[in-house]
């Protein structure tokens, strides 16, 4: 219930501060986020009346630190209804650093102030709670968590919030990578280490939906077609019966077309996982021809059709650094090409960046694996991808992919309080996650974490650090030179 | 004393007992003669009583299957049959209070908290038996196969049909939360029912104004624990039954499977939910099904490596609760390193109380568990702790710490008699004791 009604609130937040976010942000480069929200003439947009007016509108009869669906409808016996405590507001201020929100320029050494896992505030002059949790990141970067698009085994699978290890070492390092959200399948949920509250995201998106063969593209034809014209004619009785006829009659209930319909009326968005050209053409001229909404997970050929692509409105998850050849037995351009994603962009394909490995692999750490989120968008850049694109590819554009942008992908107030803290640019290789904060809580310290605590330490001391499970013996590396981290201007 | 038909039960049994012991050519571990009064003294060099201090050369004086006294300077009848063991070192019998030895039972899923243990029990061979003797266990849990809420355990003593008379077989509901995706929803749903089923109990007890006072002849009736759990839950209602007939014959039925619950959340004496978790985020997402409700419960960590449980040793189940755990005795290292830490310790200071069980369900694990608390007990945790933990703790893992685990007065006479210290690994089980008569005696085993 709680989480509904600051999801409402933020909602609504969202959409009176959008035209001021979105619209004119760049344009007003040199204010700060406070200053917008204290202008004169917008007294509801301001953030601040909203701590006020939350408690009030919450239910009496909730118990304090519970969520809404772990909670029985019917008390024990026992426990007669009590007037419970009132929840007490747990705020969390990230100060001083170069904040990269993804939805606007970037803002230096400005203060991010979350209030019960929501960002209330962003600005240079943000007063800040004496209760506050404080995380001081002077010259560190700041960006929202990374989406993990078809990450498994990260957090559980159905549904993410009952079956989740949250204590489990793939979660930890899912965490190290700076992968606050992951998707798996049809969930979209929080990967949050040790924290099972507020895991899921959204569940209700995806249909899926298959054209790996000649006979799963006709029937899927079919069932388009029929739903279709179902709809057609249920609208011409309901029209005619509005109208007086008597003699209209209703069309015969349809079976198997539930998927079909939802599709066709846009209540759901197709999901499939197609590289080949010839299925990327198929479903380009189905998304034309149904206007039903499609997301290619894969599209590796993607390239070649680009354009259809573009125009017919279809999204794409993209791996860069899946490789196949090309098909010998079409005298057309075929298989993978370093310059996909950026090729997709440039003809308006809505896309999300994610790795070639779809785990997180504990057996080499080798890179290829979802812990190196960053490193594929990079690849992605090396074909010609803008950087501000690839960052966008994972994280609010695939927030808009799996429709969960109210929520995250990007630091606006309103949204989630998600974010990394690196020690340089998010795409460089020398970068490392520093900080992981989901939903308010610090998740992740890169100096706790024995297995990259020694890797370029974050505080150069003659004795090792909190390396208190480390197998290894510490060997002290000379501090990196300041600034060494990022090269890149 | 007459000859009363107990006794004929009795004497009837020891010989058919005989008869298979003489099969198994180890008669002598069985004297046909003794009666059940009779004084039976145990002199040994050293009695850990668990329940209270080491006592050096102490005499255990046993009649009638129960200890009577335990001390260095006790008094006994001079008729009283003597064993020997000076120079061995006794202890309470060994309990593992979950196993699935014996058990042929097929998987049972969902809601099946009705179904009991004991209806399709098949004891092992008797071989088997002696095998757990000599490896100083004299007391089985035997838990239901399956996921979710498999059924009641039963309790057995490795020591045949005699000993176990009063040994409980119900009541003791195993609650398996291994995966929670599917266990989650399933316990939820359960606990909610049962909970409704106790409100309209109590809407309808309500009612009539006799009610209250058959809950009160209830509640006393249920006080004495050493006999089977049914016993007194039932007697009563039976009378209550044959006198209220009449007046209201409607009584809320419940479903089988719940009723189990509905008692568990009554509190009954006797009723305990024996859950079982598998990894340290069970814990939390248990805690979202169980938070609101309260009875009597106890855990079992059932896996086989714990390296992430460091994270909820204070949680408010566990250490906040001072909850009983149950656990192998193995100690598990911090993730992703080659470090150890005791688990079993750190529970225990963190308010805990420590049960042991064999890793497996085969007699060599049970062999070697005393070999690898005794390596807990090295690395750190308290001897007296370990101790408890293989007897006492494990009795209260089944609801019957107050009648096995310790060498006190009025406790079941199940004692081991070691030639070292029972946490040395190189102390065998020389002899075992149980209810007066010498169960197991490696003397005349001969080879062994």
């Amino acid at each position: 219930m709680r989480t509904a009604i600051a999801l409402m609130a933020g909602l609504l937040l969202a959409s009176t501060f959008g035209l001021d976010t979105s619209g004119g942000f760049s344009s007003r480069a040199g204010e700060t986020w406070d200053e917008v929200a204290t202008k004169p003439g917008e007294p509801d947009s301001q953030p601040a009346s909203q701590p006020a007016s939350q408690p009030t509108t919450e239910p009496s009869s909730q118990p304090s630190t519970q969520s809404a669906e772990s909670q029985p409808t019917s008390q024990a016996a026992s426990e007669p209804a009590s007037q419970p405590a009132e929840p007490e507001d747990l705020y969390f201020a990230l100060v001083g650093g170069i904040i990269h929100p993804v939805s606007g320029s970037d803002l230096r050494g400005a203060t991010i102030l979350s209030k019960n896992g929501r960002i209330i505030e962003i600005g240079h002059r943000v007063e800040i709670p004496e209760d506050a949790e404080r995380l001081d990141v002077k010259g560190f970067h700041v960006y929202p968590g990374l989406i993990a698009c078809e990450g498994r085994g990260i957090v559980g699978s159905n549904p993410p919030e009952d079956s989740t290890n949250v204590f489990g070492t793939i979660l930890r390092l899912a965490n190290a990578g700076g992968i606050t959200t992951v998707f798996t399948r049809s969930n979209s949920a929080k990967a949050s280490y040790g924290n099972i509250e507020n895991i899921p995201l959204r569940s209700d998106l995806f249909e899926s939906i298959r054209v790996n063969s000649p006979q799963k593209k006709r029937e899927l034809r079919e069932k388009l077609e029929q739903a279709r014209d179902y709809l057609r004619q249920m609208e011409i009785f309901t029209r005619a019966k509005a109208e007086g006829d008597e003699d209209a009659k209703k069309p015969d209930d349809p079976k198997g077309l539930e998927q079909a319909m939802k599709l066709i009326k846009k209540e759901r968005t197709a999901y499939v996982s197609a590289n080949q050209k010839q299925e990327l053409i198929f479903l380009a001229d189905l998304a034309s021809e149904f206007g039903i909404e499609i997301v290619i997970y894969g599209a590796q050929e993607g390239w070649s059709v680009a354009d259809r692509l573009g125009r017919a409105g279809i999204k794409a998850i993209v791996v860069p650094r899946r490789q196949s050849g090309s098909d010998p037995r079409l005298n057309q351009p075929t298989g993978n090409n370093i310059e996909n994603a950026s090729i997709l962009y440039e003809h308006g394909v809505a896309i999300a960046i994610t790795t070639r490995g779809s785990g997180i692999s504990l057996v080499g750490l080798a890179g290829a694996d979802m812990q190196h989120i960053p490193m594929e968008a990079a690849f992605a850049v090396r074909g010609g991808l803008p950087e501000s694109a690839a960052i966008e590819a994972i994280t609010l554009g695939a927030a808009r992919i799996l429709g969960i942008d109210d929520r995250v992908g990007s630091i606006e107030v309103g949204k989630d309080a998600d974010f990394i803290v690196t020690d340089g640019l998010l795409l460089d290789f020398y970068t490392s996650v520093q900080w992981t904060i989901v939903n308010g809580d610090v998740v992740y310290n890169k100096e706790d974490e024995s297995l990259f605590a020694h890797i370029r330490p974050r505080t150069p001391t003659t004795q090792p650090a909190t390396y208190k499970f480390w197998p290894r013996p510490f060997k002290h590396q000379p501090p990196p030179e300041p600034g060494a981290a990022t090269r890149r201007p | 004393m007459s000859l009363t038909r107990e006794t004929i039960e009795n004497l009837l049994r020891r010989s058919t007992m005989l008869a298979v012991v003489v099969a198994l050519g180890a008669s002598a571990t069985v004297r046909a003669g003794a009666s059940d009064d009779r004084y039976v003294v145990i002199k040994t060099k050293k009695a850990i009583t668990i329940s209270g201090e080491e006592i050096d050369d102490a005499k255990i004086v046993i009649v009638g299957g129960k200890i009577e006294a335990v001390g260095k300077n006790v008094d006994y009848p001079s008729d009283s049959r003597v064993i020997d063991a000076s120079h061995l070192v006794a202890m309470p019998g060994m309990i593992n209070p979950r196993t699935m030895i014996g058990l042929k039972l097929p998987r049972q899923r969902g809601n099946s908290s009705h179904k009991l243990v004991r209806d399709d029990y098949e004891p092992p061979e008797d071989e088997t038996y002696q095998d757990l003797l000599e490896a100083g266990y004299t007391l089985l849990g035997v838990i239901p196969n399956g996921d979710g809420l498999p059924g009641q355990s039963l309790v057995v003593s490795t020591h045949g049909a005699k000993a176990n008379e009063g040994v409980r077989d119900e009541g003791l509901v195993r609650i398996s939360f291994r995966n929670p995706a599917r266990e989650k929803k399933l316990l939820r749903d359960a606990l909610k029912a049962a909970a409704e089923e106790l409100k309209k109990e109590k809407e309808a007890a309500s009612k009539p104004a006799e009610k209250p006072k058959a809950d009160a002849t209830k509640g006393d009736g249920g006080k004495s624990t050493s006999q089977p759990a049914s016993q007194p839950t039932s007697q009563p209602a039976k009378d209550k039954k044959a006198d209220e007939k009449p007046k209201k014959p409607e009584k809320p039925k419940i479903k089988p499977e719940l009723e189990m619950l509905v008692k568990l959340l009554k509190k009954e004496k006797n009723v305990l939910a024996q859950i079982e978790i598998r990894r340290a985020s069970d814990v939390l997402h248990l805690m979202g099904v169980v938070e609101d409700y309260e009875f009597e419960r106890v855990y079992a960590l059932d896996s086989s490596n714990y390296d992430d449980f460091h994270n909820v040793i204070d949680h408010e189940l566990l250490g906040g609760a001072d909850a009983l755990v149950l656990m192998n005795p193995i100690l598990p290292r911090m993730p992703l390193t080659v470090n150890p830490y005791n688990l079993a310790r750190e529970l225990s200071d963190a308010g805990c109380a420590i049960a042991f069980m064999p890793m497996g369900n085969n007699v060599r694990s049970h062999e070697s568990t005393r070999e690898r608390v005794s390596l807990l007990v090295r690395a750190g945790l308290k001897r007296e702790i370990a101790l408890k933990a293989i007897t006492i703790n494990a009795a209260r893992y089944l609801g019957l710490e107050k009648d096995y685990g310790s060498i006190e007065k009025d406790k079941k006479a199940d004692i081991v008699l070691f030639d070292g210290d029972p946490l040395d690994p190189f102390a065998k089980v020389q002899m075992v004791v149980v209810g007066g008569d010498v169960v197991f005696d490696r003397k005349k085993k001969g080879h062994r």
